[in-house]
């Protein structure tokens, strides 16, 4: 029993005490893993001009405005309705085609397009035409400019009212059922159903009116107002509505001025982009390393206070860049669209992420990769943004790689 | 059943309030040389009685001195804590779990599934926070391994005369493992992943035998030799570094880049694991046995690449054990004498091959065993405390608890002759 006890008291003994070291200083720099960064100069940069592009814009211009001339706004309605409409026959009325029905009788067609402002007080003369001889498609939201647009429409079919509410104000366009009976022909299989909107004696500047690229909750629409003969003693009236499903703004920009050329410039009714090409030449990423950031900066050349101009930059297949400004009457170049970046305006600058566009440079092992910059279509599309070139000592474009090393 | 609640909120206490050594992190990580609670309770490599009198559960050789077939497993929660550092690392895991069956007191078998490497580890360094031209960069690095390789095990017991018997393993391992590393730049994780998968196989070779006795003592001599019979191999799958933008741990279309590369090797004699030990113990009859061991087990194996989170490994590791153990008779009146004390000191010298360091392990161990039940159930309880130091590397303390279950029951025993 003895033992026992013995075993006991030096299990308790044991139990509280513990082995101490001396204290040893943990030292981490043979550790892997680091994060490291690189930088190269934009070596040479400019600006170019094309055709304004609006498509894709939140809304649609009518009128002048700072010598710029908003010549139309074209209007694509679609075919199918915003809800189905039940017949007697046992059919629906769910697109253009569906008028077509002998219990149905088209007593008026009208166009509405939604004013951003309200109270709208004008005496400029709103017109509207279509494209009966045109038998698909009459433009695109990326190819139709003031030096390409469809002008084969017809002669003026309706002229507008202004119609104001306590909240809201509306363009409206009677348009005559003999205009409509195009649109639900049942033998033209593929109508383009596009208008384009004009106007007259803009003393007010120019009218901004909502794009169906705004939302469904500002989207302007046709709506067809018909009989439906249920009975020999019963006919309903009513009306049934199209959305608006795209729209455009043509518009011809003003002459240019010497700082639109004398720095990097971009703007969207200009028409403005820049090119940004670097040589990286040598530079490869270290075997297992990844791109954290692949930043092409660039500065403003007067400080800005708005921090939420987007702008959008590709990379382009193009090594070949002209060395001056130059004007183009359609894009010249070719953008990687999938290897894209944008960024917002902080501090005066512009840092767009282009990782994802140099590994493919890179690995395609170019050594010179060529940018453009162009505004998002959000952007104020009157504002010209200025940012210094790559002439330029202090200011001038990098691109400058952070990355991580395994 | 007492004692049956005091050891789980003993052992739940420990698992939350407590590790992986650093040393995991270098290739397979520590070999494991103990398994099961009674042998870490004695501090022994487990060739020497631990269980019960004359019984290792590590010795197969031993096996036939088993009055019972039993079933028993343990799990085990540690803590470690890098010396003059605040935080102590915390870790619990699935330590064995094995088959027991003696037959007619002369042969006995045995299954077991246990871990053979311990590669669990997780550690981070201090943020270091600095400016990269106009860009605050706050950056720090995790680590973090885990899984390792398992063994599969059928065990022979043979005796080769009334006092010397000869027990035969064979060992097939299987399993896998991963290994992370990361560096946080800002909050956004950049991570590399390597998984691998293991194959290979070994057979261990044990004796026991009384060389001696008298009134008083019986001296007995153990031994045991692992050799490997095939050399373990891996398939490494190494995913590339990629930005975890999404945070979900693993490379997907979200992150970047979106097509995270990954390698496949094989990796041909990743660890060859040899051993001889030695160990003498010296029962006193009165149920008190003291005992000494040592083991010289190296790694013939030399190949470190892709595996683990650092390119070392350990390739040799001397084992010194000594310590006393009193076994309890569930017969006896006294409740103290009933329960199996045990009580040990060990010091493990491992061998690391790039470092050029030794890495010197001093442990004590503590373990109770107590019996319950008709089939001469067993609970075992074991306490480790201990350090591993190196010259020029991390010092580190750990402690450890275990808790092992042995659940009995009577097949192909000898029966008595009916009267």
């Amino acid at each position: 029993m003895l033992n026992c006890k013995a075993i006991y008291i030096l299990s308790l003994f044991l139990l509280f005490i513990s082995c101490e070291e001396k204290a040893f200083t943990l030292d981490d720099s043979d550790l892997s893993l680091k994060v490291d960064t690189v930088s190269f100069d934009i070596i040479e940069s400019t600006t170019y001009q094309v055709p304004p592009l609006m498509g894709g814009s939140r809304y649609l211009y009518l009128g002048e405005d700072s010598d710029f001339t908003f010549d139309y706004n074209y209007i694509r309605v679609s075919k199918f309705t915003n809800s189905q409409y039940y017949i007697s026959t046992g059919k629906t009325i769910s697109q253009f085609h569906d008028y077509a029905d002998s219990s149905i009788t088209i007593d008026s067609v009208k166009l509405s397009l939604n004013f951003v402002e309200d109270s709208i007080s004008s005496n400029s003369l709103f017109y509207l035409r279509y494209f009966p001889n045109v038998s698909d498609s009459v433009f695109s939201r990326n190819n139709s400019n003031y030096l390409n647009y469809n002008s084969n429409y017809s002669d003026i079919i309706s002229y507008g009212n202004i119609i104001n509410d306590s909240t809201s104000s509306k363009l409206e366009f009677s348009i005559d059922t003999s205009h409509f009976k195009t649109f639900i022909d049942t033998n033209i299989t593929n109508f383009n159903n596009a208008f384009a909107v004009g106007v007259y004696n803009t003393e007010s500047g120019y009218y901004k009116f909502f794009s169906a690229n705004n939302g469904q909750s500002t989207v302007s629409n046709l709506s067809v107002h018909f009989k439906h003969l249920v009975s020999d003693t019963l006919t309903i009236d009513t009306l049934v509505s199209h959305n608006i499903v795209d729209d455009l703004t043509i518009l011809t920009p003003p002459a240019l001025i010497e700082s639109d050329t004398l720095n990097l410039s971009i703007s969207l009714a200009r028409g403005l982009k820049s090119l940004l090409k670097v040589d990286t030449k040598s530079w490869e990423m270290p075997k297992g390393g990844i791109f954290r950031k692949a930043e092409l900066i660039v500065k403003l050349v007067l400080s800005d206070s708005s921090n939420s101009e987007i702008i959008n930059s590709y990379l382009l297949t193009d090594a070949d860049l002209p060395n001056t400004f130059k004007k183009y009457e359609k894009e010249n170049f070719t953008y990687d669209l999938s290897n894209g970046s944008s960024a917002a305006l902080s501090n005066n600058q512009l840092k767009f992420n282009h990782r994802s566009a140099l590994s493919k440079s890179l690995t395609e092992k170019k050594t010179i990769h060529s940018f453009n910059i162009q505004p998002n279509i959000d952007v104020d599309p009157f504002k010209t943004f200025q940012f210094y070139d790559a002439k330029n000592v202090e200011f001038h474009p990098k691109l400058r790689i952070t990355y991580v090393l395994p | 059943m007492f004692c049956l609640r005091f050891a789980c909120a003993l052992f739940l206490s420990f698992s939350l309030s407590s590790s992986q050594s650093v040393y995991n992190s270098y290739g397979l990580g520590l070999p494991k040389s103990t398994f099961y609670a009674s042998e870490k309770g004695l501090g022994t490599i487990g060739l020497v009685p631990n269980f019960t009198n004359k019984v290792s559960i590590g010795n197969p050789s031993t096996w036939k001195y088993l009055k019972h077939s039993y079933i028993n497993s343990t799990y085990e929660s540690q803590t470690l804590k890098l010396n003059k550092s605040i935080i102590s690392s915390e870790g619990s895991q699935f330590s064995g779990i094995q088959f027991l069956i003696p037959i007619r007191s002369e042969y006995a078998i045995g299954l077991s599934v246990k871990p053979v490497n311990n590669l669990n580890s997780s550690f981070k360094t201090d943020t270091v926070n600095y400016l990269m031209h106009d860009e605050n960069l706050s950056v720090s690095r995790e680590f973090k391994s885990g899984g390792g390789v398992m063994a599969s095990s059928f065990a022979l017991s043979l005796p080769i005369n009334s006092k010397m018997n000869v027990g035969l393993s064979f060992n097939s391992y299987f399993g896998s493992s991963r290994a992370e590393k990361s560096i946080i730049v800002n909050n956004v994780y950049y991570r590399s992943l390597g998984i691998n998968t293991y194959k290979g196989s070994s057979y261990d070779v044990f004796f026991s035998g009384d060389f001696f006795e008298s009134d008083k003592i019986v001296l007995s001599i153990y031994s045991g030799i692992i050799k490997t019979n095939t050399p373990l191999s891996a398939y490494a799958y190494n995913f590339d570094l990629f930005e975890d933008t999404d945070g979900d741990l693993i490379p997907t279309s979200n992150d970047f880049p979106n097509d995270t590369n990954v390698d496949t090797l094989k990796v041909e004699n990743l660890f060859s694991p040899n051993s001889f030990s030695l160990g003498f113990n010296v029962d006193f009859k009165n149920s008190l046995n003291t005992y000494f061991e040592f083991q010289l087990w190296s790694d013939n194996a030399r190949n470190i690449n892709s595996i683990g989170l650092f390119n070392d490994q350990i390739v040799s590791n001397n084992h010194l054990g000594a310590g006393i153990v009193k076994f309890g008779d569930i017969n006896d009146k006294d409740w103290q004498d009933k329960i199996t004390f045990r009580l040990g000191a060990y010091r493990k010298d491992y061998k690391m091959l790039s470092i050029g360091n030794n890495i010197i392990e001093n442990g004590l161990s503590l373990g109770l065993g107590i019996k319950f039940g008709n089939t001469a159930n067993q609970l075992d309880l074991s306490y480790n405390n201990g350090t591993r130091t190196s010259e020029n590397n991390f010092s580190e303390t750990f402690k450890q608890f275990s808790i092992g279950i042995s659940v009995g029951d009577v097949w192909f025993l000898r029966r008595r002759a009916k009267q």
